[in-house]
């Protein structure tokens, strides 16, 4: 086991972090950027290093300040959290020419992985089921024009190096199809450097289900059952729940054991997951996240299982400390994603909190790094706490998670709670009708009263 | 200032601006929230560089 790692990210998830590593008797090392010299997961870590300025190019992003930092310390392994250097192949194999341990997946699998071209015909290699598409990029609008036919409309036009929503538009008959691929081509040169697209077919209402995976590298791994994170904005998940309220248990095995056994085969090393639409019965592959996600929690509390213990020990060489046998799910968890946003307009709202009070009692988490006088500064995202909560049904949960909401105190900025308060309380959310166009339907709607939020 | 790094500023001192117009753009926790000029008239001054953080209330922009 290592004796000191290093965790590459802020936030809630460098504190999450730091507490696995704590419980698993490993001395810490927090990075920071100047704007965050005061942020928890500094104060709580055995040492600190600044590694650059606020911008996170010039600091989480800062790779040979990451490296310095690793080596003045002596830390022989880096956790990175999600987004920033996460899914970042280079980085990894950096560090391991730099023998330090990157804990995450094999560098082959991360690059795999965010392609999406090669990460779907791998999908499909694995025996994972997939939205039926053009078999890679589109050449020209002739054979963009054949493809469609064969699937028929709508479709979606997708960027080949896409994510977060950007570069991907739909098709509604052949004659919107060149002006789709037309745009989604300029998105994706824009935000990508790379202009090749491809088609799938456009699924009206499905539901987002991800399957949660580990495996040891050697050829071992199990799942972990799902996670239903439907619920979103602007392709951003905001509210995240398991078990799905669409899945029955022989559905839920069948798809975990196709995905575990597609990790076996692939060797694949530490946590992962494999993010699906579910319509009408049936999976559809839209890509693999090879990294720890913002809503681990909710299979963390269904399973007992401590995801980045399991990661931080994969990374070390140790085998997997459960089988598949021994994974049993119990009861119902939600969470919900805190933002330092408005609840109605979703105006972004950094600032300082006068006085905060977290939920407490029974089956209530909350995984922030926010206090009482902490600022949350304007450089980073807006996501400032999860509040996830357990009850022994989906019914218990709710109405736990209810209470929760409602002693969830954060004053002196903007936050997202009110938007749950309304959804806690919401018939559909409570009888788990929901798709993934739901909540920006409902919003669209006028769901969120301006001056109650 | 401007809408990418290569794009030319969306205004320079002595342009005409309509209420409405998009002037600049505030970046906060990654999202960039357009500014609007809330009246029409000649941009007299530009208060702040490309890239400057600002403060709550800080004037960015003359418009007369």
């Amino acid at each position: 086991m290592f004796e000191k790692i290093l965790i590459a990210n802020r936030g809630e998830i460098a504190l999450r972090i730091l507490r696995a590593a704590k419980e698993l008797g490993i001395a810490t090392v927090s990075v920071h950027s100047t704007a965050d010299a005061d942020a928890m997961h500094v104060k709580l870590a055995d040492e600190s290093v600044c590694i650059g300025p606020p911008p996170a190019r010039d600091s989480y992003l800062n790779i040979p300040g990451l490296l310095a930092a690793c080596e003045i310390t002596g830390a022989e392994a880096l956790h990175p959290g999600y987004g920033f250097l996460s899914e970042n192949a280079r980085f990894a194999e950096i560090l391991t020419d730099h023998h330090i341990t990157f804990i995450g997946p094999k560098p082959e699998h991360i690059r795999l992985m965010g392609d999406k071209i090669a990460a779907k015909s791998t999908a499909i290699r694995l025996g994972i089921p997939c939205v039926p598409g053009s078999p890679g990029a589109i050449a020209s609008d002739k054979e963009a024009h054949a493809v469609a036919r064969a699937l028929g409309f709508p479709v979606l036009v997708k960027a080949a190096a896409g994510g977060g929503g950007r570069g991907m538009k739909v098709a509604r008959s052949a004659n919107d199809l060149p002006t789709a691929i037309e745009t989604a081509r300029a998105e994706a040169k824009a935000a990508f450097g790379d202009d090749s697209v491809y088609l799938e077919k456009y699924l009206e209402k499905p539901r987002h289900i991800e399957i949660q995976v580990l495996g040891d590298g050697h050829g071992k791994a199990i799942h972990l059952g799902e996670r239903d994170c439907s619920l979103q904005r602007r392709h951003q998940k905001v509210w995240e729940e398991s078990p799905s309220p669409a899945l029955n248990a022989p559905q839920r095995l069948e798809i975990g054991e196709i995905c575990a056994a597609a990790m076996r085969e692939l060797g694949y090393a530490g946590a992962g997951t494999i993010e699906f639409l579910f319509e009408d019965g049936k999976f559809y592959f839209i890509e693999m996240n090879t990294r720890i996600q913002v809503e681990h929690p909710v299979t963390e509390m269904i399973t007992g299982v401590d995801l980045v213990h399991e990661q931080i020990r994969i990374a070390a060489g140790s085998p997997l400390s459960l089988t598949q046998d021994e994974v049993v799910f119990h009861g119902h968890a939600i969470e919900c994603r805190i933002n330092a946003e408005h609840a109605a307009t979703f105006r972004s709202s950094p600032g300082k909190i006068a006085y905060y009070h977290p939920p407490g009692g029974l089956g209530v988490r909350v995984d922030s790094a926010v206090y009482a006088g902490y600022t949350i500064p304007s450089n980073y995202d807006s996501l400032i706490g999860k509040l996830i909560v357990h009850g022994r049904n989906r019914n218990e949960a709710m109405m736990r998670l209810r209470r929760a909401l409602d002693e969830f105190i954060i004053d002196g900025i903007d936050t997202t709670i009110p938007l749950f308060q309304t959804l806690v309380r919401n018939a559909d959310i409570q009888n788990g009708l929901y798709d993934i166009h739901w909540l920006e339907r409902f919003l669209a709607l006028g769901g969120m009263d301006e001056d109650d939020a | 200032m401007r809408a990418s790094p290569d794009a030319a500023p969306f205004v320079e001192i002595g342009a005409q601006v309509n209420a409405g117009d998009k002037v600049l753009l505030v970046e906060a926790m990654k999202t960039f929230n357009e500014i609007l000029a809330p009246r029409a008239g000649t941009v007299t001054g530009i208060l702040v560089e490309d890239g400057q953080p600002v403060e709550y209330g800080q004037p960015l922009l003359v418009i007369e």
